[in-house]
């Protein structure tokens, strides 16, 4: 639908509120004319817990507070719903959103299991409602990225290497005497724990999902190892701080990733995101921090902030107020990030699908549980995996 | 422009002065304008490079890709410190483009930062001292693509 002839502003459901992505798609949504939130909601199995950090957002955003998502669902004015249930939950959440109807604005990575990712897709394809899971591709740097690859700069795509490394985190905690056995399947309640969350999963999606776009193709196999290198929370709460995945396309073209929590310290600016094609006429290099200014002065140095109990990763914008976490200014990139949630909207405006929808998560969700398997096993995992 | 060894050098002073802490991940990007078919001997000596910065030996050698423009070996080291070493054929430029990660700090140097065409960098791998075993295994993965299991102790 376009905008010019849309008479109402999309309403907006949010499903789990702070001390998640929430804190943020809430707030990019809302900054959106063409949106309007209208309420925030969950399932009403949630925790004590959870359900007062759902009404807290919902009093900060001056929303009502919806104990029950089916009443919730049933409210005509709701268009679109932002979810942000934790991983475990997630994937019954977002099939229940898709029969209401609603369009799907869903946080990453999609959900933990097959069985969830193969629901989601075909109730997805069934109710006919538009998807889009939050990534990098909205970005100015892979924008750029995939343009230079469609006008052929590097020629026949040969290679594409992604670095996802998010600089947040004690690093120095872990213990490094005892190397990390992964497990296969992974357990889904240690995707998001208060203290970790898998960063093969959590960083390693945004490498996945760009290479899948930039590359267009399928993927053959893939070959991991994850790695607990730097924090004893990750440690301690069985989950992976550091992944590397190595992938074989389509039309014999490598992809790999590296992805991780590298502690707060250990990068000038929020970490190294970047991607290197490289095909037959030459190589390019795409960063988010490039092309940047550099600014050094007399201010007081940047210093990490204290750990607060209730977020020690850095994970949500609302904890790390709390402890007046300082921004890191010392490197300026010159383009401004772009809003991934404009970009969802501008897809239901035009009446197309996201270029990463619910189908095309589900192929990064599997690949990412390969690279799990892979590295539970030491060995090479063809796609696509077998169902259960 | 600069040698390999000269990078090779200051990483290693910058390890040794205890700035990273323990390195536990190297990804290592080498771009050469030689068109010469033979890759495993520069690769073999920044694994061997690699090696000595991590402080293990080498444990398994994966084989991402093994075609003569670009060659990729996932490297896992034996106490589980890992890398990314990639070698990329360039018309037009050489360099190094380098992060390596310590479990206190990291390092970052970007002899191809920016996108086009890059600023040159250090290039030159000069082949000196890389184990047989170790040159063995590169070659072998190279030219099977199937993974290679280094046996105990140092190659």
């Amino acid at each position: 639908m376009n905008s010019a002839v849309r008479s109402k502003k999309y309403g907006v459901l949010l499903v789990s509120g702070a001390q998640t992505h929430q804190e943020n798609y809430a707030r990019a949504l809302a900054a959106d004319p063409r949106c309007q939130l209208i309420a925030l909601t969950d399932e009403t199995k949630v925790s004590a817990r959870r359900r007062e950090l759902n009404e807290r957002l919902a009093r900060e955003l001056d929303i009502p507070h919806i104990a029950e998502l089916d009443v919730a669902l049933k409210r005509s004015d709701i268009t679109v719903v932002s979810i942000c249930a934790e991983p475990e939950r997630r994937g019954p959440v977002i099939v229940k959103c898709a029969q209401a109807g609603k369009q799907l604005y869903l946080d990453k990575s999609l959900c933990p299991t097959m069985g969830d990712a193969d629901s989601i897709v075909a109730v997805v394809r069934e109710s006919g409602v538009r998807s889009h899971m939050f990534s990098f591709i909205t970005q100015p740097w892979a924008r750029r990225a995939k343009e230079s690859l469609q006008a052929g700069l590097v020629g026949d795509l040969l290679a594409i290497h992604a670095d996802v490394h998010f600089a947040k985190g004690r690093a120095g905690t872990a213990n490094r005497s005892t190397p990390r056995r992964e497990q296969y399947p992974p357990d889904p309640t240690t995707f998001q724990r208060t203290e970790a969350k898998r960063e093969m999963d959590n960083t390693g999606v945004y490498g996945v999902s760009l290479i899948r776009w930039l590359a267009g193709r399928g993927v053959q196999s893939v070959y991991c190892h994850t790695a607990n290198y730097f924090l004893a929370e990750h440690q301690r709460n069985g989950a992976e701080d550091f992944g590397l995945l190595v992938m074989k396309l389509e039309g014999d073209v490598h992809a790999t990733v590296s992805s991780g929590r590298i502690g707060w310290t250990s990068h000038p600016a929020a970490g190294t995101n970047r991607v290197v094609l490289v095909g037959t006429k030459g190589s390019l290099v795409f960063d988010a921090n490039s092309p940047r200014l550099e600014l050094y002065n007399d201010q007081p140095p940047w210093t990490p902030p204290p750990v607060n109990p209730e977020d020690p990763m850095g994970f949500w914008s609302s904890t790390q107020q709390a402890v007046h976490t300082m921004p890191k200014t010392t490197w300026q990139p010159l383009a401004a990030a772009a809003s991934d949630a404009a970009y969802f909207i501008d897809c239901l405006d035009a009446g197309r699908d996201s270029e990463i929808n619910a189908a095309e998560a589900a192929k990064t969700t599997e690949i990412l549980l390969a690279g799990y398997r892979s590295a539970a096993t030491g060995e090479v995992v063809a796609l696509p995996l077998a169902r259960e | 422009m600069s040698k390999f060894s000269d990078l090779n050098r200051a990483v290693l002073d910058a390890i040794k002065a205890g700035r990273i802490g323990q390195p536990v991940f190297v990804r290592c990007l080498i771009h050469s304008v030689d068109n010469s078919k033979e890759s495993a001997g520069p690769l073999a000596a920044v694994v061997q490079a690699v090696q000595n910065w991590v402080g293990e030996p080498v444990h398994r050698i994966y084989p991402a890709d093994s075609r003569g423009e670009t060659v990729t070996l996932a490297i896992r080291f034996r106490a589980g410190a890992s890398a990314l070493v990639s070698t990329i054929r360039s018309r037009s430029r050489s360099g190094f483009d380098l992060i390596v990660l310590g479990n206190h700090g990291a390092m970052y140097h970007e002899g191809l930062a920016g996108e086009g065409e890059g600023r040159s960098g250090s290039s030159n791998i000069e082949i000196v001292d890389v184990p047989p075993a170790l040159l063995t295994a590169v070659e072998n993965a190279i030219r099977s693509g199937a993974v290679q299991v280094l046996p105990e102790g140092r190659p």
